[in-house]
């Protein structure tokens, strides 16, 4: 998971939220969830503007969290998004969600 | 410290939170704008973080609100943004923001911002409350200012100067100036006016014009001219005030028996006489030092002597006038000055109203930065009411005493020393007599003068008759006297009480040595006397002798309780 | 500084530069309190004076003062016809030498 996941940062999550870290954990993904569904609706939809906003928004997240192959798949669709250049962004949400399922599947064993 | 945070994103503002509350701050936490704004006004936070990026309301629109609400406290706005661009930077700074911090959150960085505020925010709070104290402290100090106001003006500016033929400005700068305009009526109807101009504003300036208001009023109505009256002041101030501490003046003396104006000024810019259709007739300079700068020792008095013609007009000012500014800073002036002044050729110009209306036009001032002092007297046919207005303190009615004097005046006295003001100080041993004084006053100058000029110096009245005639007059007199080595004047008083009319009869005889005259030269044919100073003396006296030779006079003043 | 001291041969000389107000009390007064040895005579250069007003002359005043008062001898050189005007109307030739 190392090339996945920043350990260090985690650890120091860990630290800072205490016992409000399964919240954090459990928010994360909640928003998550939602995102990669609208995500997906906004592609098909070839909605740029939608589609850099829900990227940056996750793109956000998942960098405090320490995610940060994710966080370069996210920088790359917002990138698409911000430009309209929607053309490959399928091929990338394809990426997207198979990485935000590993994440998501690490996260949710850490609890 | 209570902070305020805003982002819609929720690990965002989770992380924040936890990040915040564990360096101990108390944290209050919105999604939107909106939820911002109002949670700012419920609970009036000491620091805001918002996030740029947010639905319903956006972080630089709640920036706008926010400070909005903030009133005189500082509220700082930190920017939460993953924003790199600059010009994105700059708008967070644009709409009120004083700081920002990018995405993801540096806990240390974080920290370290949010104390550097708090720091300024004590700091700033503290400035607040000194500023308040200080307001405080200054309401107080004008409030005692404006109380010791209404003293001084009760002293210093008393009465006097709300008569028909004075108008006059008194600077409105700061609550005490240093300028000083007295009229004053010796009772023998002399009229004494000064300005003075303090070095300085404020309270020392204003402490200094007390004791000058004193002793201005107290001679006047003691009947001492201005001679005396200028010698006590500057011994005055000389020793109460501090060296580097004066005072600017020019004081004149204006006598409606010989129609002349004496002049004394030290310190003050050029006063103005101005006659109609001719305007500016003569300049009354200042040919001495100002008042308080010399020892009594060294003091010099010499004083200047003009004549005037009925509605002849006398200006005199601070320096305040010449150097009222134009918006661009450049001065009014003496050039400017004189000109308003001239247009007196034009007799039935306003000259006082058209110099108002000049300087403010040049100045394009509201008044209250005006800082000049001014007064215009115009030399009218003066209605001579004797009585001069003096409080009397009511006193019973004492039984009318008897008295006589003899005082012998000989020439080392006649050249240096003006008796009257003392021997009028006889008569207010005498109440009653003391309403008097005014009239008793006249006769006694009248009488004086003229054994002292015609008899003991032999000078020529009709000397004075022409304008060149006058100023000769004064200097031949001055000679005279100079050059006196023999001679003297007797003054003898003596009182009879009236018992029927509670009054009495004052018996005034002088005597000069001088060759005498014939006296029955100035008797016209119904008995009265020619020469307006004795048609005056005749007229308040119940009876006017000449006897040997014309060297010696008899009246008799009778009065009873009115 | 807008004021500038020399000793020369037991003449203090005071140079004023600017306006000579209220604002420079202080130094003005420095200037001759320090001086490092009780001169003669002294002189106040006013060739780049451009203002003096009523507290200037009391600064000039206390300066006499300090100097001896009748026995001072201080002379007042460089003044321009605008400075020249005030010391003139309020007579100070009479207590110092104008130049």
């Amino acid at each position: 998971m190392e090339d996945s996941i920043n350990m260090p940062i985690v650890e120091e999550l860990k630290q800072l939220m205490e016992e409000d870290f399964p919240l954090l954990i459990e928010t994360y993904v909640n928003d998550c969830d939602a995102r990669i569904d609208a995500l997906a609706l906004a592609i098909s939809n070839q909605d740029a503007t939608e589609v850099r906003e829900i990227a940056h928004a996750f793109k956000g997240s998942s960098s405090n969290l320490g995610a940060e192959k994710l966080t370069s798949i996210c920088f790359r669709l917002e990138t698409m998004g911000r430009e309209g250049e929607l053309a490959n962004a399928n091929d990338e949400y394809i990426n997207m969600k198979s990485e935000y399922l590993k994440v998501r599947e690490y996260f949710k064993n850490l609890l | 410290m209570k902070i305020l945070i805003a982002d819609d994103n929720n690990t965002d503002r989770l992380i924040l939170k936890r990040i915040l509350t564990n360096c101990g701050y108390e944290v209050i936490a919105a999604v939107d704008g909106l939820e911002a704004v109002e949670f700012f006004n419920d609970s009036m936070p000491d620091l805001v973080l918002l996030d740029a990026m947010m639905p319903n309301m956006d972080g630089y629109e709640a920036a706008i609100e926010i400070k909005k609400a903030t009133g005189d406290r500082l509220v700082p706005i930190i920017f939460l943004t993953s924003l790199q661009e600059a010009s994105a930077l700059a708008h967070c700074l644009e709409v009120g923001g004083d700081d920002f911090l990018t995405k993801p959150y540096n806990k240390i960085i974080l920290e370290a911002k949010i104390k550097a505020f708090e720091r300024m925010k004590l700091l700033h709070d503290e400035v607040r409350e000194q500023r308040n104290e200080i307001q405080l402290y200054n309401d107080h100090m004008i409030h005692e200012q404006e109380v010791a106001k209404r003293l001084f003006d009760n002293i210093a500016h008393s009465g006097n100067l709300n008569q028909p033929n004075i108008k006059h400005l008194l600077s409105p700068m700061s609550i005490f100036n240093g300028d000083l305009l007295l009229v004053a009526r010796t009772p023998s109807d002399m009229t004494h006016i000064m300005l003075g101009d303090f070095t300085g504003h404020g309270l020392p300036a204003a402490i200094g014009a007390l004791p000058v208001a004193d002793i201005f009023y107290g001679m006047t109505s003691k009947g001492f001219s201005i001679v005396d009256i200028v010698t006590e002041i500057n011994k005055r101030l000389s020793n109460i005030l501090p060296v580097g501490v004066f005072c600017c003046a020019t004081i004149c003396e204006i006598n409606y028996r010989d129609d002349s104006i004496i002049s004394w000024s030290g310190g003050l810019p050029d006063g103005y006489i101005a006659r109609a259709d001719e305007g500016i007739i003569d300049n009354i300079k200042s040919n001495h030092l100002p008042l308080g700068v010399l020892a009594p020792n060294n003091f010099s008095v010499e004083t200047e002597m003009r004549q005037f013609s009925p509605n002849d007009k006398l200006y005199l000012f601070s320096d305040g006038l010449l150097e009222a500014e134009a918006p661009d800073g450049s001065m009014f002036g003496e050039e400017r000055l004189k000109s308003v002044i001239n247009s007196y050729e034009d007799a039935s110009v306003n000259v006082y109203d058209d110099l108002l209306k000049a300087v403010a036009d040049y100045t394009q001032s509201d008044k209250q930065t005006d800082d000049y002092t001014l007064i215009e007297y115009t030399i009218d046919d003066l209605n001579h009411n004797i009585d001069t207005a003096e409080d009397f303190s009511d006193e019973e009615r004492q039984e009318s005493m008897e008295w006589c004097f003899d005082y012998d005046f000989r020439p080392s006295t006649l050249r240096q020393f003006d008796p009257l003001p003392l021997v009028l100080q006889i008569l207010n041993e005498c109440s009653g007599l003391k309403d008097y004084r005014g009239r008793v006053f006249t006769v006694l100058a009248e009488l004086f003068t003229n054994a002292l000029d015609h008899g003991v110096l032999g000078l020529d009245s009709n000397m004075k008759k022409s304008a060149e005639g006058f100023a000769k007059f004064y200097l031949a007199k001055k000679d005279a006297l100079d050059l006196l080595e023999d001679g003297f004047i007797k003054i003898r008083m003596e009182h009879l009480p009236d018992n029927e009319s509670k009054g009495g009869a004052l018996h005034i005889r002088i005597q000069n040595s001088g060759d005498g005259f014939d006296y029955s030269q100035l008797k016209a044919a119904d008995n009265s006397f020619s020469g307006r100073g004795l048609a005056l003396v005749q007229s308040l006296c119940k009876s006017m002798e000449y006897s040997d030779n014309g060297k010696q006079v008899d009246v008799i003043f009778d009065w009873d309780y009115s | 500084m807008a004021i500038n001291t020399t000793e020369d041969n037991g003449k203090l000389i005071i140079k004023i530069d600017g306006r000579f107000d209220f604002s420079i009390h202080q130094e003005f007064r420095n200037a001759y309190e320090g001086a490092k040895s009780t001169p003669k005579e002294y002189e106040v250069d006013m060739r780049t004076t451009s203002y003096l007003d009523s507290s200037a002359l009391g600064m000039l005043l206390l300066l006499r003062d300090f100097a001896g008062g009748n026995n001072a001898k201080i002379s007042i050189i460089n003044t321009s016809p605008d400075v020249r005007k005030i010391l003139t109307i309020s007579n100070f030739e009479q207590l110092f030498t104008v130049s």
